[in-house]
């Protein structure tokens, strides 16, 4: 009777921690992720984790400093995703060198500090403000604007139709996917046309070649949004995606402007023992100490 | 913890997992639509459009009708001279065809098709409204020209006859561009089967005003009634054509008629008039000539007239020709101490400076304030900036200059958020990495006191009575055994001291030299390990412990004692010349331990 008793706490007791284990990792599971705009630890519909869960990661780099982009010559392919700072005048010079080395400079940015940055760098593209509208669009919101291929690119070979999520509008550049001419600059954000506001065709992906590279600019960050590359979408967008991140070349993703990093509570502590050395030392050093001090409680 | 308290605690765990569970089991999604919708500026979530349908298209045709159809009155009420029924026509035709362009519909006709009638539209709306402004200026004017023949005013007069031939020629301009856009738009509506008979009409109406309006005849002009002068003033300027800054030398003479003698009158003032306003005031000289330069300042393009007086005596007119130029607006931008002031610094230019000119600052798209240019052309102004980015503009409108309106480059200004969420990479920092690297030393440092600290639990048991077996220390789970067999208690007094030398004699004379010696060794090991606040020195070798004797006289007796145990113990050598060396060394250790304590 004792023996059966011993062997049922035994049963309660593995239930239990199976229940709690089960339950800390799904809360792990909830709390490393955050709803922040952009962000790559965001799994919500405005986050970017398909995108960089689709990274292959043997040619893949996150840029946390600007010396890293030094060795690229040629081939390789910086992501400036949604910045959210001016960069200081290092990484302003990290920028151009990396561009006279012949590598290619995508940045994709709508109302941040995008034109700051080309102006910067020295390109004559701007985007401008206001949010870009149209007759031609996806879903029953005049922002959803659909965007087709006018020249070429050789990163949009397949991508002939893009929906677009609340854009901007580009000028300069070589034009590369625009709008129909239904479409328009909503500046006071109404959704309707009034003055000043004018019909006509706009630029949303517009290239330009500085010294021995190319700026690629799209002034819609939010096609890397996981709402926008879910399998049902329509359009071409997951093909565009696809062409980007899919070639050989190397693709760097910038984490010194990009909102891509952002995080915040559980998932930043997260990130911050992941990715930073001297806390990831001092986090494996509190674990030795606190090793240390069981061994020595054991020992004594 | 108490066992009961650990179940307690364990159980209250699982049973709040499981609550948990059960009431997310109705909606098991942790991400749903309905907490998902954030409000944000960048983007939409799709999934939650996919369930609005966009709308038809069929609202398109009969807005294109009621364009085609307003077009018409129009024209003809600004015929008739009811100026009002065509302000009203005017601003119901741009309404509808703003209506046009808020369409947001997927429309069947081709994109080209819509393009070319949005823009005709756009382009009748304009020269309508520029017609019914130039129609209602003529009419003034016809006013104007009455009352100035009444006052018998040659110069307004001319001045008003040079406006009303100009607005002439652009009616006849107006007239040809709206015909080229209305006959598109007739074109698209008869292509998609509508009524464009309003349209041709409107087109007919404008072509007959057009010529109405230029085949007015001037009337009759003034009589020249001869004016008995007994002095004259005469006026020539130089240059004639002139731009923005430019300057203007006039100059001439005052001479009155004494009987058949004209001679020149000095003293005489002066004053030049630019139309029919006094522009600089002069006093002819000995010889009766005047000069008066003045640089071109804030005056409307075009027509000018300028005329002299002096007293009742008035000049010749002469007609002065103002050419618009360019402009350059350049705006810097410069952040200030305190926080989201930004100054902004610029120049207008239009080859010279443009001086005390009203600039417009445009901030993200609208003007917040005027700022008025100095006499080189130069402005400054603070404006207050909410946090985020920014775009500051400077336009100069031009109004009431001859100088094109310009616009500075747009600068981008960032005024950073109060705080901003975002991972602070700290991999830079110095300063950070010292923090790190200090608490990284002080936990070694820490560390390191707390294992070379004697252990409160390992303190070496009191002694016990003489002859007595000492308690055994408690053993922890998972520490060596005891190889040395049990350990006398270290003396505090003369019975602990002597116990060692008795107890090792018991034991030899029952045991032998084997055991005897390992229990002298141990009560000597322990007592060295306390003094030397040696943890756990029962896992230590003797020779290591015999190493770790430092600076102590009983080491070396220690070593010699250490040196003689290992053969004893390890060596099987039961002789009588070690038993006397281990016994010798046994008693100088106690001694010097003794004397050590002491």
């Amino acid at each position: 009777m004792r023996v059966c008793g011993v062997r049922n706490i035994r049963y309660a007791f593995a239930a239990a921690g199976l229940v709690l284990l089960i339950s800390a990792l799904i809360l792990t599971a909830h709390l490393s992720t955050n709803n922040l705009e952009f962000s790559q630890y965001n799994t919500n519909w405005n986050g970017t984790s398909q995108f960089f869960s689709g990274l292959d990661r043997h040619h893949t780099v996150m840029v946390t400093k600007s010396t890293q982009l030094e060795p690229y010559r040629g081939e390789a392919l910086l992501l400036i995703l949604a910045p959210y700072r001016m960069p200081d005048d290092e990484e302003i010079t990290a920028y151009q060198k990396f561009l006279d080395k012949g590598n290619t400079l995508l940045l994709a940015d709508d109302f941040g500090t995008g034109s700051a940055i080309l102006k910067q760098i020295g390109s004559r593209i701007t985007i401008t403000r206001g949010n870009l509208s149209s007759v031609d669009r996806q879903y029953a919101d005049p922002y959803t604007v659909v965007v087709y291929r006018r020249g070429n690119s050789t990163l949009f070979s397949h991508c002939n139709t893009l929906i677009t999520n609340r854009p901007a509008a580009v000028e300069g550049g070589d034009a590369v996917m625009t709008t129909s001419v239904l479409s328009w600059v909503d500046l006071d954000g109404d959704r309707r046309l009034r003055a000043p506001e004018a019909m006509g065709q706009y630029t949303v992906i517009a290239q330009e070649d500085i010294s021995r590279g190319r700026i690629i600019v799209i002034s819609d960050p939010s096609i890397f949004i996981n709402t926008m590359l879910e399998p049902d979408q329509p359009g071409d967008n997951l093909a565009c995606i696809q062409d980007l991140i899919r070639s050989n070349r190397t693709v760097l993703v910038d984490q010194m402007n990009s909102r891509t990093r952002d995080t915040e509570g559980m998932s930043e502590i997260l990130h911050l023992i992941r990715t930073t050395i001297p806390v990831n030392v001092l986090f494996l050093t509190l674990l030795v100490l606190a090793v240390a001090v069981v061994w020595r409680r054991k020992m004594v | 913890m108490k066992s009961g308290v650990r179940y307690g605690v364990l159980a209250l765990l699982v049973l709040a997992a499981l609550a948990v569970l059960a009431i997310s089991l109705s909606g098991p999604l942790l991400y749903s639509l309905d907490t998902d919708r954030f409000p944000s500026q960048h983007h939409v979530n799709t999934n939650a459009l996919k369930a609005q349908e966009l709308n038809s298209t069929t609202d398109v045709l009969p807005l294109m009708q009621d364009l085609l159809d307003y077009s018409g009155p129009i024209v003809l009420n600004i015929r008739a001279g009811d100026v009002e029924g065509a302000k009203r026509d005017l601003e119901a035709f741009a309404k509808t065809r703003r209506s046009f362009d808020n369409l947001v519909l997927k429309l069947d006709m081709t994109e080209s098709e819509i393009k070319e009638f949005s823009e005709s539209q756009k382009n009748q709306e304009k020269i309508l409204s520029e017609l019914l402004n130039t129609s209602v200026t003529l009419d003034q004017l016809a006013s104007l020209e009455i009352q100035y023949r009444n006052e018998n005013n040659p110069t307004m007069l001319s001045t008003i006859r040079l406006q009303g031939d100009a607005l002439k020629t652009k009616i006849n301009s107006l007239s040809e561009q709206y015909n080229t856009e209305a006959q598109t738009s007739v074109t698209i509506g008869k292509e998609t089967g509508l009524d464009t008979s309003s349209g041709e009409e409107s087109i007919r109406e404008f072509r007959e005003y057009a010529v109405e309006v230029s085949s007015t005849k001037p009337r009759q002009q003034l009589e020249d009634i001869p004016i008995r002068r007994s002095s004259q003033l005469s006026l020539l300027i130089y240059p004639d054509s002139v731009r923005y800054g430019d300057t203007i030398r006039c100059f001439g003479y005052f001479f009155s008629q004494y009987g058949y003698r004209i001679a020149s009158t000095p003293d005489k003032p002066v004053t030049l008039y630019l139309d029919e306003t006094a522009i600089g005031k002069v006093t002819t000289d000995t010889t009766g000539s005047y000069t008066l330069e003045f640089p071109l300042g804030r005056v409307t393009p075009g027509t000018h007239i300028l005329h002299a007086e002096s007293g009742t005596t008035r000049s010749d007119q002469r007609i002065l020709t103002v050419i618009p130029i360019d402009s350059v607006t350049a705006l810097k931008v410069t952040t200030s101490k305190v926080p989201g002031n930004v100054t902004c610094t610029g120049t207008v230019t239009s080859g010279k400076p443009v001086r005390h000119a009203p600039v417009e600052l445009v901030l993200d798209g609208k003007k917040v304030k005027m700022a008025t240019t100095g006499s080189a052309g130069e402005f400054k102004e603070t404006i207050t900036l909410p946090a985020g980015v920014h775009t500051v503009q400077a336009r100069f409108t031009g109004t009431g200059y001859p100088v094109n309106p310009s616009e500075s480059e747009v600068q981008t200004v960032i005024v950073p958020p109060a705080a901003i969420s975002t991972v602070i990479y700290i991999d830079n920092s110095i300063f950070v990495l010292v923090i790190v690297f200090i608490v990284l030393g002080l936990s070694g440092a820490g560390a390191l006191w707390y294992s070379r600290r004697a252990p409160a639990g390992a303190a070496p048991p009191a002694a016990g009575p003489a002859g007595t077996q000492a308690p055994e220390p408690e053993e922890d789970e998972g520490a060596l055994p005891d190889l040395h067999g049990p350990a006398l208690p270290a003396g505090a007094g003369a019975a602990a001291e002597s116990a060692l030398a008795e107890r090792y004699a018991a034991i030899l004379t029952v045991e032998g030299l084997d055991a005897a010696c390992h229990t002298a060794y141990s009560d000597l090991a322990s007592r060295l390990a306390r003094d030397h606040r040696i943890a756990r020195h029962r896992v230590l070798t003797p020779r290591e412990m015999a190493q770790s004797c430092k600076k102590r006289p009983y080491c070396s007796a220690f070593s010699r004692l250490v040196s003689a145990y290992e053969r004893i113990r390890y060596g099987g050598c039961d002789t009588e010349p070690i038993r006397e060396e281990f016994e010798a060394s046994m008693e100088r250790t106690d001694a010097r331990m003794r004397g050590e304590e002491h």
